[in-house]
């Protein structure tokens, strides 16, 4: 009875998510945002400028031909420069960490920006990054710690690369007519760059971590977890780690950001706050700035995950099967819209290909899914 | 065959009760006459004309006592039989010659009879002017025509006596279970004088000496009255029959005209049977769920049962479980309130003139009053529900002197987390609560009263964070009565609540975190009956608070967390109060109560200073002064008001207008919009001051169609002071300095409430509207930043329209269908008014606090409630509830909120529960 009951009850529950359409979505805003750290002796700083934009939109608008400048409290400056659209940068900044620095910008419509002084912050090395495997698939671990125990608060960010490859490899390839017709009239030998490919992803939440309620400054935290039979770990699968450290203002403006925008759509969220950082617009007060000004030198390490490390790990590619082609501009027409070829069937005299196998393109060309190029920094 | 049993038992009572004396003078004298309201006198000048006898009797006896007969040739004892029939007056005849016609003691003419079961009433003459009339014990059953048309005398009629108002009062008790029945409604007929009997079923009227026909009326009672006649102070138990036709809880009168003729203005109150015919989720009996449904009370949305009465907030509302404070009243995040229907009778809802005698919050005072133990015999009932499944057991200790009443409850409610929104998914939630209730009838002055109250709860909502929480109450009532005209009340008990949450996840830092909340109190309430102008209540509260705001600890070896934790915080409340109902005519009626209370923050504590004149900021911060125990670190006083006044332009018709202010000296911190099990509370402290809440209203009521329909029309309007919102990004949690968190707002609340409400006839339910606004504002920049540039904001709770309708149709007996449906507008949101790029995603822009408001909700529901038969003398009573949730399947945003997908900014409704859901629910009761 219960058991049936239950059924039932599973039966007329639907979906509790709808989609919403804001009331509010044409309200113009166009504050200033801004993001990046200043790399201490850490290479390249990137600060890049944008402006909030209205709710439907899609397209980030960058702020371009602003003039950005790194203030010390000495009356001494280094300017940045904007080596693409919004992005303002300088390299091997070296800074006297007894000084303290703030951030000026300039729009190009005149708007005045200031952030508060701040000090330059140590970052402790990365002192690894682990994994571990588990039921619920890898996860990855930063590991660090500070003996000085004063870090306390720790941002990362992570870049993460992995090859694949196809579930067929090719050795054959179309022939095609020449323009204006541009058909594919038979396969020829030949061996493409489309079996081995990269793909790419960048971490789109903000990882926190504090150590400010533990005895020591010791941290060990998930910052990725893939799920099992990923395609990630595939073959080999690399992630580069950023580690940042902010003063605990800063790390409550990442928090409540974080709180806004990510940690959202249960019955006890918190209440959306606002986001008052450090930099100010000096030409208009009231007008809200989105943005943290901070100085520490980025540490970053990188790890690689073999496939053969993961035993049975279960990745497969779901692709049809490979369907044998005559090799005639006809039957090719015929058959093999959507499809690549892979292998030569069966050949007649003098090595011609009489019929041929062809299977759908994302099964042979890993290039609609990735790309080819080697990346610099792939073993 | 036990039915049988007691109707032998009736007619051999009967029996003995009627001894038939003239048996032994078998005078055959025949009478033939017709009289039509004659006095005695003329009654036995009648009799005598046609007989030889001489009638003894004294005339003062029967004061204007009439009688009618109209006989032909019938024997003078059937005569005699029917003139006194239903008059507590005796015959004897003695020989061929007298006849003694007494009251209540029949002058024994022959062998002493022992089995006259009757306590004289007028015999004892030189030890009291009080007499006691005890009802014989055969009106319990069905010879209330008798007892309603018998005229009871108290008093000594001889007694010499200046006075000339006499006191009546007594107990009502339920004939069947021996309980007290509270707030029954006690009535001088063809008079404006009616007192409502106390929670102890005992109540006192004082009259000028003469002859009343007093008429009583409760909650799932028969009416019933009596007639007096007053010649000195005395005693009158009476006892009321329940309505048996399901057992025990079927509403067919209620306090029909109290609603006119009290002074309490905004005082709801539900009885249990109520609250079981609306259609709830899961089909789990839930008082909470339907006090929102009343006027002038909302809920932030379906997942919570936090109540927002008047514009108030859900902190400010005074939870008395049997006199036991409940912090926390609800089970499942919220979803169900930790009160087990089976042992609640009913529930008090004041939300604007609140007594005296409650205080320490601001909006409103909701009472719940459990049932006292059957007294006379074993019963108890067990339920099962998709949900819950419950059982509770009542019965004597001592016969009609000590009962108890237990009652238990427990989830398998897992499989619930399945269906619930995705975020639940793989979540464990249990939870229990226990509620002992002792009441020993020591003597009729003497009631002692014994509550226990355990809730528990323990879920995990992503299965590697355990959450807990727990209420326990143990409360301790002495009822005493000194005299007719004082009686007093004390009670003394200790409540807590905690909760605590772990998490092992990361063994580096895995922690277990709590908060608890220690009360013990003691009230003493006095009631004075003054005389029938005046009544005078005074008494004095105290609570000694003792808070742990936080502390976080290590849970395992290899966890590195430091272990923190929060000073303890002490607090004393006191109150000292007094009150006055005086009754300037019969049609005017004024309330004047004062209550001053002191509050003092406690040691020992280290207090954190800040710079006078400055905003309470982190970098403002002076230093701390460490206080040592026992010290007064801050006091705070002062005093509340409660005056109101009514006045009836006819007997169904009255206005009422009252004023009331409140203070609030412990506040909830909260910063999510439903009530969370996280929310932990402060006292007041140097730098967080009390709450101050004023309100003002008036109110028309009007019965119609004999008192059946009633309906009210209030208005109010109510400033807030000191109330405290949070700053952005505001940390609750294990703060050493949550003062530079909050800040003190101001709020202003108005609106007008309809209710019409009829609780008999086969058709019942009620229908309430309410227009309502509640705003802040925050535009002091030396509290902190402000909000919404200082502008008036709505709050979370802010629903202006707001409307819903409980029916319940009684088709039969045994078969009834409820239908309730309600619309309210929907709550201000904060929604994002632009979107921007950081790290790594789109994000979303915030901006004015509550500025948007969610999609307005409606929800209809359906059950049906049948029961077994009716035949009182079975084993077990057999009830089934079914029912469906949200009958039109509307999809109730809770919630919206954004996520980023692709780099679009998509926003969702979240919704509780997105369909329809049946239920079913079976209780079977022993």
């Amino acid at each position: 009875m219960n058991k049936l009951l239950l059924f039932l009850f599973v039966l007329v529950i639907a979906g509790c998510k709808e989609k919403f359409i804001s009331p509010a979505p044409a309200v113009v805003t166009g504050y200033l945002v801004v993001e990046g750290i200043v790399n201490n002796e850490g290479g390249t700083t990137n600060i890049k400028l944008s402006r909030t934009t209205s709710l439907n939109d899609i397209a980030n608008i960058q702020e371009s031909g602003a003039q950005v400048k790194l203030e010390d409290n000495n009356n001494s400056f280094y300017a940045l420069f904007e080596n693409s659209n919004g992005n303002y940068t300088i390299d091997n900044l070296h800074l006297d960490t007894s000084l303290t620095y703030r951030l000026s910008i300039k729009t190009s419509n005149n708007e005045d920006y200031l952030s508060d002084f701040v000090k330059i912050k140590k970052n402790p090395p990365i002192d690894s990054i682990s994994w571990e495997r588990a039921y619920d698939g890898v996860t990855i671990y930063a590991n660090t710690h500070d003996p000085l125990n004063k870090t306390l608060y720790y941002q990362w960010e992570y870049d993460e690369t992995w090859e694949f490859h196809s579930r067929y490899s090719a050795s054959v390839v179309y022939v095609t007519s020449p323009p204006p017709n541009s058909q594919n009239i038979g396969v020829v030998e030949g061996h493409p760059d489309i079996y081995k490919c990269w793909q790419f992803n960048a971490s789109g939440n903000i990882l926190l971590g504090s150590t400010a309620k533990l005895a020591q400054d010791i941290v060990h935290l998930p910052l990725i977890n893939i799920p099992p039979a990923s395609i990630k770990l595939g073959v080999l699968y690399a992630v580069l780690v950023k580690q940042y450290v902010w003063s605990k203002e800063g790390y409550e403006f990442l928090e409540r950001m974080k709180k806004n925008t990510e940690s959202v759509g249960s019955v006890f969220d918190a209440q959306p706050s606002e986001l008052n950082g450090n930099i100010h617009c000096t030409s208009n007060p009231g007008q809200p700035v989105i943005g943290f000004f901070n100085i520490c030198t980025i540490q970053q390490q990188r790890i690689f995950i073999r496939n053969a490390e993961l035993p049975d790990w279960g990745y497969l590619i779901g692709c049809g099967i490979e369907i044998e082609i005559e090799n005639n501009p006809d039957s090719i027409a015929k058959k093999a819209s959507g499809l690549l070829p892979t292998s030569p069937r069966n050949t007649g005299p003098f090595g011609s290909i009489l019929t041929f196998y062809a299977a759908p393109e994302e099964c042979v060309d890993c290039t609609k899914r990735g790309t080819n190029v080697k990346p610099t920094y792939w073993p | 065959m036990k039915k049988y049993c007691s109707f032998m038992l009736l007619l051999v009572l009967m029996v003995i009760y009627h001894p038939k004396t003239y048996a032994q003078n078998d005078s055959v004298k025949f009478i033939t006459a017709d009289l039509n309201a004659v006095g005695i006198d003329k009654l036995a000048a009648t009799l005598e004309s046609q007989t030889s006898l001489h009638f003894y009797y004294d005339a003062a006896q029967f004061d204007s006592l009439t009688f009618s007969i109209n006989v032909k040739n019938e024997p003078l004892v059937k005569v005699l039989e029917k003139v006194f029939a239903k008059t507590d007056f005796q015959f004897s005849i003695a020989g061929l010659d007298y006849v003694f016609i007494t009251r209540g003691k029949r002058i024994n003419t022959a062998i002493p009879d022992a089995a006259i079961a009757v306590e004289p009433a007028g015999g004892n003459r030189d030890a009291n002017k009080k007499r006691t009339i005890k009802e014989p014990f055969v009106e319990k059953n069905n010879l209330k025509v008798g007892i309603e048309n018998r005229v009871f005398e108290i008093g000594d009629k001889l007694a010499p006596s200046l006075q000339n108002e006499v006191i009546l009062n007594g107990f009502i008790t339920d004939s069947k279970t021996g309980e007290n029945v509270v707030a029954a409604n006690v009535a001088v007929e063809k008079s404006t004088i009616n007192v409502i009997t106390d929670q102890y079923g005992y109540f006192s009227l004082s009259l000028p000496k003469g002859r009343y026909v007093i008429n009583i009326q409760s909650l799932g009672m028969k009416d019933t009255k009596r007639q007096v006649q007053l010649y000195g102070d005395g005693k009158l138990n009476i006892d009321m029959q329940s309505q048996i036709l399901t057992i025990r809880n079927v509403v067919i009168s209620s306090q029909k005209i109290s609603n006119v003729k009290g002074t309490q203005m905004g005082l709801q109150k539900i009885d249990i049977k109520t609250i079981k015919q609306v259609p709830v989720v899961f089909g789990e009996a839930d008082i909470l769920r339907v006090i929102t449904t009343l006027p002038g009370v909302k809920t932030v949305g379906e997942a919570s049962t936090g109540l927002n009465v008047r514009g108030g907030s859900t902190d400010q509302n005074l939870i008395l479980f049997n006199d036991a404070t409940i912090y926390n009243p609800s089970h499942f995040f919220g979803m169900f309130s930790a009160f087990n229907p089976e042992l609640v009778k009913d529930v008090e809802l004041y939300k604007s003139s609140i007594p005296a005698r409650y205080g320490g919050r601001l909006s409103s005072v909701l009472n719940i009053n459990t049932r006292e133990g059957n007294k006379k015999k074993l019963s108890g009932g067990a339920g099962i529900g998709l949900l819950t499944s419950r059982i509770n057991l009542e019965g004597p200790i001592i016969n009609d002197k000590t009962s108890f009443i237990i009652g238990a409850r427990t989830t398998y409610a897992n499989w619930l987390l399945n269906i619930l929104p995705d975020q639940y998914k793989n979540s464990k939630a249990g939870f229990y609560d226990l509620n002992l209730n002792l009441t020993h009838e020591l003597n009729k002055k003497n009631t002692f009263y014994f509550t226990g109250y355990l809730s528990k709860d323990r879920f995990n909502l992503n299965s590697d964070t355990v959450y807990g929480y727990s209420n326990t109450n143990l409360s301790l009532k002495w009822k005493h009565i000194f005299n007719n005209k004082v009686s007093s009340v004390v009670a003394g008990g200790t409540d807590q609540y905690s909760y605590n949450i772990s998490s092992n996840r990361l063994p580096l830092n895995a922690y277990k975190m709590g908060f608890d909340i220690h009360q013990t109190y003691f009230k003493a309430h006095f009631n004075y009956y003054l005389n029938n102008k005046h009544t005078i209540d005074f008494g004095l509260n105290t609570i000694y608070y003792k808070l742990n705001p936080g502390y976080f600890n290590p849970d395992g070896k290899s966890s590195l967390v430091v272990p923190d934790q929060l000073d303890a915080e002490q607090a004393l409340e006191s109150a000292l109060y007094v009150n006055d109902k005086y009754n300037v005519t019969t049609a005017f009626t004024l309330e004047g109560g004062i209550r001053y209370s002191i509050y003092n923050y406690l040691g020992p504590k280290t207090v954190n200073t800040y710079a006078p004149g400055l905003p309470i900021t982190e970098s403002n911060m002076t230093g701390t002064i460490a206080y040592e125990k026992g010290k007064f670190i801050k006091t705070y006083s002062g005093p509340e008001y409660r005056f109101s006044a009514r006045y009836a332009l006819t007997d169904s018709f009255s206005i009422k207008a009252s004023f009331n202010t409140q203070r609030q000296y412990i506040h909830m911190l909260s910063n999510t919009a439903a009530m969370a099990p996280t929310d932990i509370w402060k006292l007041s402290d140097p730098s967080i001051k009390p709450q101050y809440g004023e309100q003002v209203s008036l109110g028309l009521y009007k019965n119609f169609k004999s008192n059946t329909i009633e309906t009210s029309l209030e208005v109010y309007y109510k400033n807030m002071k000191d109330y405290l919102d949070y700053k952005s990004g505001a940390n609750l949690v294990l703060n050493h300095h949550i003062e530079t968190d909050v800040i003190a707002t101001k709020g202003k609340a108005y609106g007008v409430e309809f209710l019409i409400k009829k609780l008999t006839g086969k058709l019942n339910g009620w229908i309430s509207y309410t227009w309502s606004r509640v705003l802040l504002k925050q535009d002091d920049p030396l509290a902190g930043e402000l909000i919404n540039r200082g502008n008036y904001y709505p709050a979370n709770y802010d629903k202006p329209h707001d409307i819903t309708m409980i029916g319940n149709y009684r088709v039969s007996h045994r078969f009834s269908i409820s239908l309730n449906a309600t619309y309210s507008t929907g709550r201000p949101i904060t929604l994002p008014i632009g979107r921007f790029y950081f790290a790594g995603a789109v994000r979303t822009l915030f901006a004015d606090r509550n500025a948007y408001r969610i999609p307005d909700y409606f929800r209809a529901d359906f059950s049906m409630n049948i029961d077994g038969n009716h035949k009182i003398h079975q084993l077990t009573h057999n009830s089934w509830t079914i029912g469906v949730y949200n009958l039109t399947g509307r999809k109730n945003p809770y919630s919206v909120y954004y996520v980023s997908e692709n780099g679009v900014l998509n926003g969702y409704k979240l919704s509780i529960f997105g369909s329809a859901i049946p239920y079913v629910n079976f209780n079977i009761r022993f």
